[in-house]
C-alpha cells in the first residue's frame, strides 16, 4: 500500500520536488535548489540535483534550454507534466487513505 | 576550502557527463555557499554518475566475450582431449585461467546487472548478490587450488552458487524485456550446472553470445512503458 513511484527511478524523491519546482516555469540549477530548499525546508546537494537531472532529461520529463552565461534552464515536457500529476495524485491518494484511517483510529 | 574540495570532486565524473553539466555545476559551486556535505554529495553523484551512465560501458561486454572465449577453447581442448575430468574437476594446466575467467566474469555479471536500470527489485538484488557471492567464492576456492590446497565440493558449491544466481540474473533480464541477453546469459549459468564438458562449452559460448548482445544499449524506461 505504500506509495510508489517506479517512473522516476532512483532519486525518486529529489526529482519529484524538481519536477514540482519546474512546473511553474523553467528553472536553472541554482533556482531549482533555492526553490526546493524554501519550499521543503531541507537543502539540496548539487549531486543530487543533478543525478536527479540527468535521470529526468534521459527519461524525456525534462528539457534543456539554451544557457544563459553558465546557467543552463531546463523546463518541463508534456510526458513529464504527465508523469507529475500521476505522482501527485497517487501521493494525494495515499495521503487520504492515512488521513482516513487515522480519523478511525482517533475516532 | 570546502568550495575548492567540491571543485575537484567534479574531475571524478565520467567524461560524457562532465562535457555535459560540468559547466553548470562549477557555476553552481561557484556561485553559492557551499558546505561539507555538499562535497560528499558530489561525490555521491560522481559514483552514481559512474555505475549508471546513460550509455553504458562496453568492458563488460568486452569482459563477458573474453572469459567466455578462453573458457570455450579449454572446453574444447578437454572435450578433444584423452581423459575428461570428473566434474567439477579442472586440469591443473587450467587453473589459472579459470582464475581469470572467473574474475572478468564478475565486470560481466555485473555489467549484465546494472542493464535493468533503476529500482531494482528485491529479487534482483538477490540474483545479483548471489551470483556475486558464488563468483567471489569460487574466485578464493580456485586460488586456493593454484596454490596446493586441495579442492572438491566446496568449489562445486560455490561455482553452482555462481550459476544460480547468474541464471536469476538473466531471467530478471528477460521479464524487464531485455530478453535477448538475459537468455543467453541464463543459458550460459545452465551450462555451468551440467556436470559435463558439453555444458562448460554451452557456458563458454552463451557467455561469448552474450557478450556480442550486451554492445546493444538496453532500452531505458523500459518499465515506464511496460507499466
Amino acid at each position: 500500500m505504500a506509495p510508489t513511484v517506479p517512473e522516476l527511478g532512483r532519486f525518486a524523491e529529489p526529482a519529484l520536488l524538481i519536477l514540482v519546482s519546474l512546473s511553474e516555469g523553467p528553472k536553472h540549477g541554482y533556482a531549482i535548489m533555492t526553490d526546493v530548499e524554501a519550499g521543503t525546508g531541507r537543502p539540496l546537494g548539487p549531486g543530487t540535483l543533478y543525478a536527479a537531472l540527468a535521470r529526468l532529461e534521459e527519461r524525456g520529463f525534462i528539457e534543456a534550454l539554451e544557457p544563459v552565461d553558465r546557467r543552463r534552464p531546463y523546463r518541463l515536457t508534456g510526458l513529464g507534466s504527465t508523469v507529475l500529476a500521476e505522482q501527485l495524485l497517487q501521493l494525494a491518494d495515499f495521503a487520504k487513505l492515512g488521513l482516513r484511517r487515522l480519523g478511525d483510529a482517533s475516532g | 576550502m570546502a568550495r575548492r574540495a567540491a571543485l575537484a570532486m567534479l574531475r571524478l565524473y565520467p567524461s560524457r557527463w562532465r562535457a555535459r553539466y560540468e559547466d553548470e555545476v562549477r557555476a553552481l559551486i561557484e556561485d553559492r555557499p557551499i558546505r561539507r556535505r555538499d562535497v560528499l554529495d558530489l561525490a555521491r553523484g560522481a559514483l552514481d554518475a559512474r555505475l549508471h551512465p546513460p550509455v553504458p560501458s562496453r568492458i563488460p561486454a568486452v569482459a563477458a566475450i573474453a572469459a567466455g572465449g578462453v573458457w570455450t577453447v579449454w572446453s574444447l581442448l578437454i572435450l578433444t582431449g584423452p581423459a575428461p575430468p570428473d566434474w567439477p574437476g579442472y586440469v591443473e594446466e587450467m587453473l589459472l585461467s579459470a582464475l581469470a575467467v572467473v574474475a572478468v566474469l564478475v565486470l560481466a555479471v555485473t555489467g549484465a546487472w546494472l542493464r535493468l536500470g533503476d529500482d531494482a527489485t528485491s529479487f534482483e538484488r538477490v540474483s545479483i548478490s548471489l551470483a556475486l557471492a558464488g563468483h567471489g567464492a569460487w574466485f578464493v576456492l580456485l586460488l586456493a587450488a593454484a596454490v596446493g590446497i586441495a579442492y572438491g565440493a566446496p568449489t562445486a558449491v560455490a561455482s553452482t552458487a555462481a550459476a544460480v544466481g547468474t541464471m536469476l540474473v538473466g531471467f530478471a533480464l528477460m521479464t524487464a524485456n531485455d530478453t535477448r541477453v538475459g537468455a543467453l546469459v541464463a543459458i550460459a549459468a545452465v551450462g555451468l550446472l551440467v556436470p559435463y564438458t558439453i555444458g562448460w562449452l554451452v557456458f563458454g559460448l552463451g557467455w561469448v553470445a552474450a557478450g556480442f548482445a550486451m554492445f546493444e544499449n538496453p532500452r531505458r524506461g523500459r518499465r515506464l512503458q511496460s507499466s
